[in-house]
């Protein structure tokens, strides 16, 4: 990363008179603080990732045994559906949001937001999709049980959940589009003087490029999820094949949104991790315009691999070659990322507190599951493995210790800028250590599950599975409970208990998040500062 | 923020909506034309 300094840092004007900020509840319903707004994206994800969370330990607690024992397979399937949903839409995708609320005006040096009525307005759609996803567990008929892509033609036959289902993507869509414009438009328009596109830390570049995939894929789900409705209710035959119309290619608009959202999802924790490794290495990022240029790369290619998701539909052998090889080129921006990240460390002066130690445990599992991407993405093996355990340790190992271990690197290297108060480093790292044992406790036999057979989404399976299943329940509620740590971390910190943190807690941070005090001022960089 | 600030943020937003709402149009087209 570029490093910044500001020659003129008048963060707040150094007297209380200029951070007014409002009382009570209409702080934060009527919000535009970009600060506020951060944080209550930050608290609802969590929330969110704890509703999600619980749905998944039900899963995990109906498979500890071969057999039905606590949920019809009809619930076990909402449940399924369900747990995806609320993590990607309602846990992943907002808590990031939240994470460039924070940082992005900081690291830019801007006053706010461009949009500060729009990003409240961004916000408050969230609770409302929220609400739809969770009461849609009590309409007739249950919540989606199609899997949380609603794939036609089961989406066409569910009930009105999936109703629901469809307006809370519609909703939660939204709120994604204002984000990602709000975004756009304050960091190509509100830098600092001084602060051109190419100094600008590498979490802001990461989230620009989020911020462009989500314009161009969330209208692709918007529409998707509409033609399903107009299917279920207006007679329309996009994908009703009884009526003329293709369920395939329900998957190609379905896929051309879902493959870049894995990026959408994992691309912010890249810039966190980016931030993170060169702090607690005292070192610049080694090749910052290589990041830079790999993850416009990244973006670019993840349009162009959508139906390696659909090697099972039938395809030509010609297609399955292109998306076979388009897949496998992701693998070299990454690998540019990969390699990056371990030349800053080379040499460098480390130390291991919490944030460092989800960078790095990111950088491990992360890898991990990259690599199971590259065998999923060969077209024969896939079709073996295809709708099995492998694919969900695939993605897990993407999202889980991908998405979430890049937020904890970045929620303790954040903190004390957001709280003003230093978190107990002990606990981090024990809710570190406990969260990476727990989680391959969890998610490694489920690789063997899947290669011996074992198929995604049924709530019963055949008794030989049994004992890896165990195990993997095992971990999942160690892996839980392990998050209450963090819950219990977090709070503290925000009841403003534990040591005060001085404006820059890290000895080889840069930006200029760190030359405003902590905790942040309500009002920072009211005068733009000028970057050298 | 100043009026011009205001000004060249609302353009750059009006041309991502219209680049959202073209994309959206761009699904249900090829979505209405490879259905059929």
């Amino acid at each position: 990363m570029s490093s910044v300094t500001a020659d003129h840092v008048p963060a707040s004007h150094g007297h209380d008179d200029h951070d007014h900020k409002p009382q009570g509840w209409r702080r934060w319903l009527f919000a535009t603080n970009h600060k506020d707004i951060g944080t209550m994206y930050l608290i609802f994800s969590f929330c969110m990732l704890l509703e999600g969370g619980v749905l998944a330990l039900l899963l995990r607690t109906e498979l500890f045994s071969p057999g039905l024992q606590f949920f019809q397979p009809e619930l076990f399937n909402q449940f399924t559906t369900m747990h995806g949903l609320i993590m990607i839409f309602g846990a992943i995708m907002p808590a990031f949001v939240g994470f460039a609320n924070w940082m992005i005006p900081l690291q830019i040096g801007a006053s706010d937001m461009a949009f500060a009525r729009m990003n409240n307005f961004s916000f408050w759609l969230l609770p409302i999709g929220a609400i739809l996803f969770t009461v849609s567990f009590f309409v007739p008929g249950g919540a989606n049980a199609a899997g949380w892509t609603m794939y036609a033609p089961l989406s066409l036959q569910m009930g009105p959940g999936m109703d629901f289902n469809i307006f809370a993507v519609h909703i939660l869509g939204a709120s994604s589009i204002m984000g990602a414009i709000n975004i756009i438009v304050t960091v190509l328009n509100m830098r600092a003087p001084g602060m051109t596109l190419m100094k600008m830390p590498l979490f802001c570049w990461t989230w620009l490029i989020t911020a462009y995939l989500l314009l161009a894929i969330m209208p692709v789900l918007a529409a998707a999820v509409t033609m399903l409705l107009t299917d279920r209710h207006f007679g329309t035959a996009f994908f009703n094949a009884a009526a003329g119309g293709d369920p395939v290619l329900y998957q190609h608009v379905f896929w051309f949104f879902g493959h870049p959202e894995v990026y959408v999802m994992i691309l912010p924790a890249f810039g966190i991790v980016s931030a993170v490794v060169p702090a607690f290495s005292r070192k610049p990022l080694f090749g910052y315009a290589s990041m830079v240029y790999a993850t416009a790369a990244i973006a670019i290619l993840s349009f162009l691999v959508w139906a390696h998701h659909m090697f099972a539909t039938g395809m030509p052998v010609t297609g399955q070659l292109y998306f076979m090889y388009a897949t496998m080129l992701i693998s070299i921006p990454t690998g540019v990322k990969v390699f990056n990240w371990v030349a800053t460390m080379w040499r460098g002066s480390l130390t291991f507190e919490t944030p460092m130690l989800f960078a790095i445990g990111f950088i491990f599992v992360f890898t991990i599951g990259g690599f199971t991407g590259l065998i999923l993405a060969v077209a024969p093996i896939d079709i073996a493995v295809h709708d099995t355990y492998y694919v969900i340790a695939h993605f897990h190992y993407v999202m889980v210790a991908g998405s979430l271990f890049g937020m904890y690197a970045g929620a303790y290297y954040w903190l004390p800028k957001w709280t003003g108060r230093m978190y107990d480093e002990k606990l981090g790292k024990w809710h570190f250590w406990s969260s990476m044992i727990s989680f391959n406790i969890t998610f490694f036999p489920m690789h063997f599950l899947g290669l011996a057979g074992m198929p995604r989404r049924y709530a019963d399976y055949a008794a030989q599975f049994t004992d890896f299943n165990e195990i993997a329940t095992i971990g999942a509620f160690w892996f839980g409970l392990s998050q209450l740590i963090f819950l219990y971390l977090a709070l503290k910190a925000w009841n403003g208990r534990g040591e005060p943190a001085p404006a820059k807690p890290w000895e080889g941070a840069t930006g200029l998040e760190w030359s405003v005090p902590s905790p942040a001022p309500f009002h920072t960089f009211v005068t733009p500062p000028v970057v050298k | 923020m100043t009026p011009e600030q205001r000004r060249k943020n609302r353009n750059t937003a009006i041309a991502l909506v219209i680049l959202v709402i073209a994309v959206i149009a761009w699904t249900f087209w090829r979505g209405g034309s490879l259905g059929s």
